[in-house]
């Protein structure tokens, strides 16, 4: 198509055949997604298995910064102990995640926000 | 006998099948926004004076009994028809006789037919919305059901750092946003009217493009007839692009579905009548509808 030149061409009738079951294949792919995240289950206690432990490594340099040991530092710390089999973590221990778009700020209402003024371009 | 047709031998068969193709099949779903062209030609043609306005009046009734038996499913093609275009101007012509055969004044099948592509597009479009949004709703919704719900997150396929439930739901609501701008820029590019820019070079009589615009309920029209035939393979592009980016979030949801149903991972599950078996190994419960 792009390589013609202006003016009509048969080869213009050709479109509709890709692109109308597409239409109808994305509707159906749709449905589907709709379906099954309608019955998700969820295990709500993945993180409960050690294997899973250094998910906190970040956490922990994190902890150490707050306490005042600098960055680089903290990070060859919890790297040292990870090395030397020390590093544990207190599953307890809450999670503070605080910025937008983080595990503790999801920022749903503002991504709502914007597929309404998304969606109401249609018009 | 076609529309082209002045008299001279019929085409032979083989040719007719091989330059035919497929338009018969898929000009049947353009049906109803053919006649929606129609009616609209008709309605500009008989207040321009390009018809009287009883032949105008009676064209558009019959053009609405069509339209009734197409919404009905009554409605069927000629075999003999060379695409929808003839088949329902040829209804009309036995319907309502000789003002049948005056609603392809000033019209060309290149316009007719662009004009009918976009309407299709147009309404396509609009339902891709509406189950987008509903997807939208519904991923939003378990995200914060499940906000509080740890999970691994994954750099390189490797354990890097905590994720949750909610914030992997919600990367997908997120995303489809960025797919609802797509479509609505697509969306705003597909509403603009190309009837009556004839074969690509206008036409001689007074047409009121802007009034058909208007029936039509498109935003605008292409102003310029040669743009206007353009429209045709870049409206079908730009639909195809903007389908593919949905069709790209719901692909790498399916794929993460896929891996944290795994029972390695085992992070959420899927009820029965959702998977599928497996002919030899008794315990399989497969993602078959986010893999296909």
């Amino acid at each position: 198509m792009n390589n013609l030149p202006s003016g009509y061409h048969r080869d213009m009738q050709l479109t509709k055949e890709m692109v109308f079951p597409a239409f109808q294949e994305l509707g159906a792919c749709l449905e589907m997604m709709q379906l099954m995240l309608t019955s998700l289950q969820v295990n709500e206690a993945v993180l409960q298995d050690p294997r899973y432990a250094y998910l906190f490594s970040v956490e922990k340099v994190n902890e150490l910064v707050n306490q005042g040991v600098p960055f680089r530092d903290a990070y060859v710390q919890v790297g040292k102990m990870i090395e030397s089999g020390q590093f544990s973590v207190d599953a307890s221990k809450e999670l503070i995640h605080t910025h937008e778009g983080s595990i503790g700020n999801l920022c749903n209402e503002e991504i709502c926000t914007a597929m309404q003024k998304a969606a109401g371009r249609f018009n | 006998m076609k529309l082209w047709s002045k008299g001279s031998a019929n085409t032979e068969k083989k040719i007719e099948t091989f330059t035919v193709g497929r338009d018969r099949e898929f000009d049947f779903l353009m049906a109803e926004c053919d006649v929606q062209g129609s009616i609209a030609h008709v309605t500009m043609l008989g207040e321009v004076g390009m018809m009287s306005s009883d032949d105008a009046q009676r064209a558009i009734a019959g053009l609405r009994t069509i339209l009734a038996s197409i919404q009905k499913g009554t409605f069927t093609m000629d075999p003999e028809s060379e695409d929808i275009h003839s088949q329902i101007e040829g209804m009309l012509t036995e319907q309502i006789g000789d003002a049948g055969k005056m609603i392809h004044t000033g019209r060309s099948r290149n316009d007719q037919v662009a004009v009918d592509i976009k309407l299709y597009l147009r309404s396509a479009l609009t339902e891709i919305k509406t189950s987008v949004l509903s997807l939208f709703d519904l991923l939003i919704e378990k995200s914060n059901q499940h906000r509080s719900v740890l999970i691994p997150g994954y750099t390189h396929l490797q354990i890097a750092m905590p994720s949750s439930i909610g914030l992997w739901l919600g990367a997908y609501a997120e995303s489809l946003v960025d797919d609802m701008e797509l479509l609505a820029s697509t969306y705003r590019i597909i509403n603009k009217n190309p009837l009556g820019s004839g074969a690509g070079y206008g036409s001689s009589f007074p047409l009121n493009r802007k009034r058909t615009t208007e029936l039509l309920g498109f935003d605008d029209l292409h102003y310029n007839s040669i743009y206007a035939q353009m429209s045709r393979g870049k409206s079908e592009k730009l639909c195809s692009l903007a389908l593919a980016s949905v069709a790209a979030t719901l692909s790498k949801l399916s794929m993460d579905c896929c891996l944290y149903m795994n029972q390695n991972f085992g992070f959420i599950r899927f009820p029965d009548e959702l998977t599928t078996g497996s002919s030899i190994m008794p315990h399989k419960k497969n993602p078959k509808m986010s893999l296909n």
